[in-house]
């Protein structure tokens, strides 16, 4: 067993704690609004409602080829709207809604932020390595860089 | 059924996995994507996308992170590792998904009704200790300083911990992490089990641990997802607000209900669910 003086927790929890509570709420907020104005017809979407039975049960590919054809947002041969370009598509109802899950899978990624300048500041150097890398692997998978091929 | 008919039964649904997850100590991925993708019409890529943002937005990650941070009870420095490694393989797993999805779905929907069928005997038989015995920690843990005190609220005492294993209990998060990118499930169900059998966390830490490093593993393949398109609002919205109201409900009906029975019930279920995927990937 350690010397129990070493038994310490680390002080930056309860900044991340604060960090992942307010961020919570804003993305839920913001979850909410955006599908209250796509549901209550405020903002058009780009799929009408009606139409989303003949479309959820297909396979993502071919959602994105039928949709994207409605949309007339095409990317490479799939189609539809993928990557970040719904950042300027966010005036459609059905798009609306992804700010907030963008904001709620985002609160990792702020929190690493922040953790990365606390850690570097007390010379944590193990801990500043572990948040380097979850850093470059949480913004290579938002930054939708990597892309696989069938 | 008009268009509003099935979301409307999807929030219902995910309302009842919330209460009845919570009382079970269950999480609600877990639960979401067996029943969703065997019962509901949506395709099996847009259920996983949901299970991941239902596993990110449900109160034991993301609400609940804040009070067992503060607390002490979750331990950044146990979650940090365990996430790193989970995480980095959620990408790979959702790239997995992904593609076998786009092979062939009965792919993914049998080898999710195996998995199922898998994490049914897991809880069944996998027993937590609640402060487990760890006589020294290893190179990893001294280097990352893996420990930690906490107030035990029901004698006052308080608990210092470390981990041992921890080289096993990365591999055990390579899994989890696979599973949760390929599959969209949230790995609550997993990671207490490698971090209170394997590494010896006392249960409480591994509980609360478990979802906060939850909500880190489940970002990376959730923005996968999401930046592949397979995040329907339709469906994702619903979902999530169903499942935390549900999530609030059964946390508040906890103390007057008995967990073990909630829990059997809801294994039984999960097993139900595992089983009709498994004969869906066979068109039964």
């Amino acid at each position: 067993m350690e010397n129990t003086s070493a038994f310490e927790n680390a002080s930056e929890q309860q900044l991340y704690a604060k960090i992942v509570y307010h961020m919570n709420h804003l993305g839920l907020f913001a979850l909410v609004a955006g599908f209250a104005l796509y549901l209550t017809g405020m903002l058009t979407p780009h799929v009408p409602l009606e139409d989303l039975p003949q479309y959820w049960s297909l396979p993502l590919e071919q959602y994105l080829e039928k949709t994207g054809a409605l949309t007339g947002q095409y990317l490479e041969k799939t189609g539809a709207l993928t990557g970040w370009q719904w950042i300027s598509e966010l005036g459609y109802g059905d798009v609306a809604p992804l700010i907030g899950v963008a904001v709620l899978a985002s609160i990792p990624l702020v929190c690493y932020l922040v953790l990365f300048f606390q850690f570097l500041q007390r010379g944590a150097k193990p801990l500043v390595v572990i948040t380097v890398i979850e850093l470059f692997f949480m913004l290579l998978s938002a930054s939708n860089l990597i892309q696989i091929s069938h | 059924m008009p268009w509003w008919g099935w979301p409307t039964i999807l929030f219902f649904t995910t309302f009842l996995i919330g209460v009845f997850g919570v009382m079970a100590g269950i999480g609600g991925g877990v639960l979401f994507v067996p029943l969703a993708a065997s019962f509901f019409p949506f395709h099996i890529d847009f259920v996983r996308g949901t299970g991941l943002f239902i596993a990110l937005g449900i109160s034991c990650s993301l609400a609940a992170a804040p009070h067992l941070l503060e607390k002490n009870l979750a331990s950044l420095k146990l979650a940090m590792p365990s996430a790193l490694v989970a995480s980095t393989f959620a990408i790979i797993g959702a790239f997995l998904g992904l593609w076998l999805s786009a092979l062939n779905p009965a792919y993914i929907q049998g080898s999710l009704g195996v998995t199922i069928i898998g994490i049914v005997f897991i809880m069944l038989f996998a027993k937590n200790s609640e402060n487990p015995s760890v006589t020294h920690g290893n190179y990893l843990t001294q280097l990352l300083q893996i420990n930690g005190i906490y107030t035990e609220e029901t004698t006052g005492k308080e608990i210092r911990w470390t981990v041992h294993n921890t080289t096993k209990g990365m591999l055990g998060f390579v899994i989890v992490g696979l599973l949760a990118g390929i599959f969209g499930l949230g790995a609550g169900w997993a990671n207490v089990a490698i971090l209170n059998l394997v590494m010896g966390a006392p249960v409480k830490v591994a509980v609360a641990t478990s979802s906060f490093a939850l909500s880190i593993t489940d970002s990376t393949a959730a923005w996968i997802y999401m930046n592949k398109g397979a995040v329907l609002p339709i469906l994702t919205v619903p979902s999530m607000i169903g499942i935390m109201l549900g999530a609030n409900i059964g946390s508040k009906l906890l103390p007057k209900v008995k967990p073990s029975v909630i829990r059997n019930m809801v294994i039984g279920v999960l097993f139900f669910a595992g089983v009709r995927s498994l004969m869906k990937a066979f068109g039964i």
